[in-house]
């Protein structure tokens, strides 16, 4: 198959998964409460999966403590006590420089 | 009109900061997929019809290594099967759209559209603002993923080692979880994820982020509806 042929396939496929539940929305009934806590744990469980991820692994291996980690807990620290996203992505880059070049 | 120009806008508001860090990793992406030798339709092509950077960076390298394309394209899925958890986040407000509404929006859940859209859903019950808001934060975000592609492709990105922008992944995600977390149940979906998705990190990418967030909303779940812990 060629590339630009398993790009579609493979965005086809992102667009079913993206409207999966979407979807079936309208044939449901009333959500029931526990269906709606689980729904509300969604986005802690998947994004600190994601984080975690990419955090500790670089490609295949296993990436040890550095710099990453340290800048990713003052950006968790600043964000935590602002409450300011912009504010967090802005200095997250030149938190990592700073420790880079201390290290 | 006003109203929606005025819902639209907050999209776009919260969404900016996010998208300055699109147009960079679009760069990286396109980068890579011309690295790999993919032509620059296709490779450019793909941030539109696959709109994940994951699962694409992951795609054009297994086309590079030769790959079978079940195998290329089932790992792209696999990357993207948290969208899924999105959709059904989402789908309670979603029933409120019209059909067109409802799979049009659809498409522009990236990650940072449908986390935001979750939680401004929270606070803001009425469909035409919810709808409009997704509509301005979905598009503003597609626009530098979209163009730093496409200058990553033509333009070849030799971006410096020393900027680390690999980086732009956890950051971004750190600044997404953060503000989810409202909750000592939520805490514990956070710390129960990401600790099941490093303990089976061995599995292919993307299976361990899912059985992660399985993991996690399991445990959150549980903890709230015994409310032994507090808000």
């Amino acid at each position: 198959m060629s590339p630009l042929a398993q790009i579609l396939v493979a965005g086809a496929g992102t667009y079913l998964i993206r409207i999966s539940f979407i979807a079936l929305a309208g044939r449901l009934g009333e959500i029931p409460p526990r269906v709606d806590t689980m729904l509300s744990m969604i986005p802690p469980a998947v994004l600190a999966s994601i984080t975690a991820n990419s955090l500790f692994f670089a490609g295949d291996s296993w990436r040890g403590p550095d710099e990453w980690h340290v800048a990713i807990v003052v950006v968790a620290l600043i964000s935590w006590r602002t409450n300011n996203v912009a504010l967090c992505l802005f200095v997250g880059m030149p938190v990592l420089w700073t420790l880079a070049a201390l290290a | 009109m006003t109203e929606r120009r005025t819902a639209m806008a907050e999209g776009v508001r919260r969404i900016f900061p996010f998208s300055l860090i699109a147009g960079p990793f679009g760069l990286v992406y396109g980068a890579t997929a011309a690295d790999r030798g993919i032509d620059d339709v296709p490779a450019i092509l793909a941030s539109v019809a696959i709109l994940a950077g994951a699962s694409q960076i992951a795609l054009v390298e297994l086309i590079d290594e030769g790959a079978t394309w079940i195998i290329a394209v089932a790992t792209a899925l696999v990357i993207n099967l948290r969208f899924a958890l999105y959709s059904a986040s989402l789908s309670p407000d979603f029933r409120r759209f019209s059909p067109g509404w409802r799979f049009g929006l659809g498409y522009l859940l990236t990650d940072q559209t449908a986390v935001l859209s979750i939680a401004e859903y929270a606070q803001r019950p009425d469909p035409h603002y919810q709808r409009w808001f997704t509509l301005g934060a979905g598009l503003w975000f597609v626009m530098p993923w979209w163009a730093g592609t496409t200058a990553g492709v033509l333009l070849g990105g030799d971006i410096p080692a020393e900027w680390q922008i690999g980086f732009a992944v956890p950051l971004m995600f750190t600044a997404l979880l953060v503000p989810t977390i409202t909750s000592r149940p939520k805490l514990a979906a956070a710390v129960v994820g990401a600790a099941v998705a490093l303990a089976t990190a061995s599995l292919p990418e993307g299976v361990n982020i899912m059985l992660g967030a399985v993991a996690g909303i399991a445990v959150g779940t549980v903890l709230a509806e015994r409310r032994m812990v507090g808000p």
